[in-house]
């Protein structure tokens, strides 16, 4: 993991200090809430329908077990005993009152975290791939890329009143695991055929009310070329982006507006009117960076030559077979092997992902009890490192495999050993209607009656997502899943609009809307028969979006809406 | 933002805004007070008393002790005819932290039973 230099921490502790002065003169009357605002969210302080909710940056989704412990903490003390794990990979606090806010932000800044940027019109947290470093097919390692990125659009003086928020993906995989196509800017890192590190940038990606798949903008930019380049990228758009309409004003307008070419020619321009000299110990910082990623050492712990590595589906049966798991267990240890454990590129390791998607509970929630327990595990048995996902879940990067067996009983314990990732129930779900100032309908209310009703029948459905959101802000990214739900308004009465097809990886997609919105108590059923009807129709080891494609919409729309229906409208 | 705030009083109205320290939901009372029990809003009649309402509410926000005050429109029993402002009134509808003791567990209500019954009402 990054370890904070002196002036990462210097940066957060006068933060800190100035947001402490802020709130102060706020409650004394001195700065009205007009004037305090802009100030309060660019700490990550927002007002929604029953409170303050702070968000919390985890930057790249890496946490230490001694960060985790710390956000239980601010759990129990300054908030209800919990945090929800958001599609940003980072974590909202719900409940915390004006005047704990800048003891919040003490206590992560103790523990080398902040809440800089998770708001406002600048870069966002920067997000990537949950198995970072220690995936199977990775080819570049994202997380000292993301950042070196962090630390060039922390507070980076031009870009801190962008049209509007500016939001980076970065993968170092062909398989994209953090929806680079759906970012602002989607960066996918790979090597050249002299083994170098090269970028592949693609911009314009983004959901809400006009949701666009990203373009490839410019191909293999070297690293030393990258800095200048994001950044002439990002001064056309500060420069063009429209401010007249905060709608339009994301940079996939601007692309649509203006057209790939002449933006391209356009960033071209600004790329060499940068001053170079400005960028010149770039590398050198990106060196210095690498140098505080401590890595921990895993090369004790018997790993197998990659030639005599078996595949790993047989890999999971030996595992299945351990002889520490009871006659009575090994059900339910080997759908949790299959369901929730992945490959690592070290033989004698394995990633585990942490389903925060318990059958009716609330997506993305995570009690404090369960945030500690979470932390024992990942020192014990996970090099102390965890990550979360943009899929509301965790991550244990790195578990021995001789380890595995004590982690699923460890999770057992915290009600954690949940096997349904990449099931239907692993349902992304926005706060919605139940917190979020600006929805139109519950979010999560739904995806607790879909995860319950579908429990006895999604086994199976791997990799057929559903994501609800709860506005046309699509953070739930409700677009780019196989079933997406947004929840509406309709007269006062929420109402749900479903998609069909979507997909958020490399051969990202945007879901077909089927039809008018259904009710809200019809939706579990729906879902329900859209997965049975699925399984009933693949061919073999067919996917959701295949069997779709295939098929096309029309009988999907039967499902949904029923074979009369269908026909009065056709 | 959605805006759910009435420009005039059809059956009556009461204010509702956030309490500036805790953030929480509060409702301005007949004695000009902020509560954070809805059962004593001020329930207005009129176009004329919601004005007044206002009033208070905007010097309230200069005092500083809330924020984002506007007027909601009640049914005859008084209660917030949108969704959204009865979730306002009721708190989430879901059991948050379900494996941790509420802190306050007056404010939720059991999921499905909350749900389908605020939908039925509202169908
Ligand atoms: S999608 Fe809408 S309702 Fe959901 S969190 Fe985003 S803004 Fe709020």
């Amino acid at each position: 993991m990054y370890q904070y230099d002196e002036f990462d921490q210097a940066l957060v502790d006068q933060r800190c200090l100035e947001f402490r002065d802020q709130v102060q003169r706020r409650l004394t009357g001195e700065l009205s809430e007009d004037e305090f605002k802009p100030l309060r969210l660019m700490n990550g302080l927002y007002l929604q329908l029953h409170a303050y909710m702070l968000r919390v940056a985890i930057p790249y989704g890496v946490l230490s077990a001694e960060q985790m412990n710390k956000l239980a903490f601010i759990a129990d003390k300054y908030d209800k005993g919990y945090g929800h794990f958001t599609t940003r990979q980072n974590i909202q606090f719900n409940w915390p009152q004006l005047a704990e806010t800048p003891d919040i932000l003490e206590a992560l800044a103790s523990v080398q975290m902040h809440a800089i940027q998770t708001s406002g019109n600048c870069i966002r947290n920067i997000t990537t791939d949950p198995f970072a470093g220690v995936a199977a097919d990775e080819e570049v390692d994202p997380r000292p890329i993301a950042e070196w990125l962090r630390q060039w659009s922390t507070l980076h003086p031009e870009f801190r009143y962008l049209p509007r928020k500016f939001k980076f993906a970065i993968t170092g995989s062909a398989n994209d695991r953090a929806a680079i196509k759906l970012h602002d800017i989607g960066l996918r890192l790979k090597r050249n055929d002299a083994g170098e590190t090269v970028v592949d940038v693609w911009v314009g990606g983004g959901q809400g009310r006009t949701p666009k798949i990203a373009q490839l903008f410019k191909p293999a930019v070297a690293l030393s070329e990258l800095l200048p380049y994001l950044e002439a990228i990002l001064r056309v758009y500060n420069l063009y982006g429209r401010r007249d309409n905060k709608y339009k004003a994301r940079i996939k307008i601007l692309l649509a507006e203006t057209g790939l070419e002449k933006l391209q020619a356009q960033v071209e321009e600004a790329y060499a009117a940068i001053n170079r000299q400005e960028f010149a110990d770039s590398l050198a910082d990106l060196e210095r960076i690498n140098g505080r990623f401590i890595q921990p050492d895993l090369t004790e712990s018997g790993a197998i030559a990659d030639a005599e590595r078996p595949v790993w589906a047989m890999r999971l049966n030996a595992l299945a077979n351990h002889s520490d798991i009871a006659p009575q267990e090994r059900k339910h240890y080997t759908e949790w092997l299959t369901q929730c454990v992945r490959e690592h590129s070290h033989s004698a390791h394995a990633s585990v992902v942490i389903s925060l998607k318990k059958h009716g509970d609330i997506p993305g929630d995570m009690t404090s009890a369960q945030m500690r327990g979470v932390a024992d595990i990942a020192q014990s048995y996970g090099y102390n490192e965890i990550r979360v996902t943009h899929r509301q879940n965790l991550v244990l990067p790195q578990v021995a495999i001789h380890d595995l067996v004590s982690v699923w009983r460890a999770l057992q314990q915290l009600k954690l050993a949940v096997s349904n990732v990449d099931l239907p129930s692993d349902i992304i779900a926005c706060p919605g209607l139940d917190y979020c100032a600006l929805a139109t309908a519950r979010s999560i209310p739904i995806a607790q009656d879909i995860a319950q009703t579908i429990e006895k029948v999604e086994s199976g459905a791997q990799g057929m997502t559903v994501n609800i959101s709860g506005c046309i802000n699509a953070c739930a990214h409700h677009h780019v899943a196989s079933i997406g739900i947004l929840g509406l308004d309709r007269g006062g009465v929420e109402n749900y609009q479903i998609t069909l097809g979507g997909q958020s990886d490399q051969a990202a997609r945007l879901g077909d809307r089927m039809g008018p919105g259904i009710a809200a108590d019809e939706v579990a059923p729906t879902v329900e028969r859209i997965v049975h009807f699925y399984k009933q129709e693949r061919l073999t080891g067919e996917r959701f979006n295949e069997t779709y494609q295939r098929l096309g919409k029309a009988p999907f729309k039967s499902v949904i809406y029923g074979e009369e229906h269908v026909a009065k409208t056709a | 933002m959605a805006n759910h705030d009435v420009k005039s009083v059809d059956v009556s109205a009461l204010v509702i805004a956030n309490d500036l320290l805790s953030g929480r939901s509060v409702y301005l009372t007949e004695t000009g007070d902020w509560t954070e029990r809805v059962e004593n809003a001020w329930q207005l009649p009129d176009d004329q008393s919601a004005e007044r309402a206002m009033k208070y509410a905007k010097t309230a926000e200069d005092e500083n002790q809330i924020i984002g005050a506007y007027l909601v429109a009640t049914d005859t029993t008084g209660r917030a005819v949108h969704i959204r402002e009865q979730l306002r009134v009721n708190g989430p509808s879901v059991q948050f932290a379900p494996h941790h003791e509420l802190i306050n567990s007056t404010t939720t209500q059991p999921l499905s039973d909350a749900h389908k019954s605020l939908v039925d009402e509202l169908v």
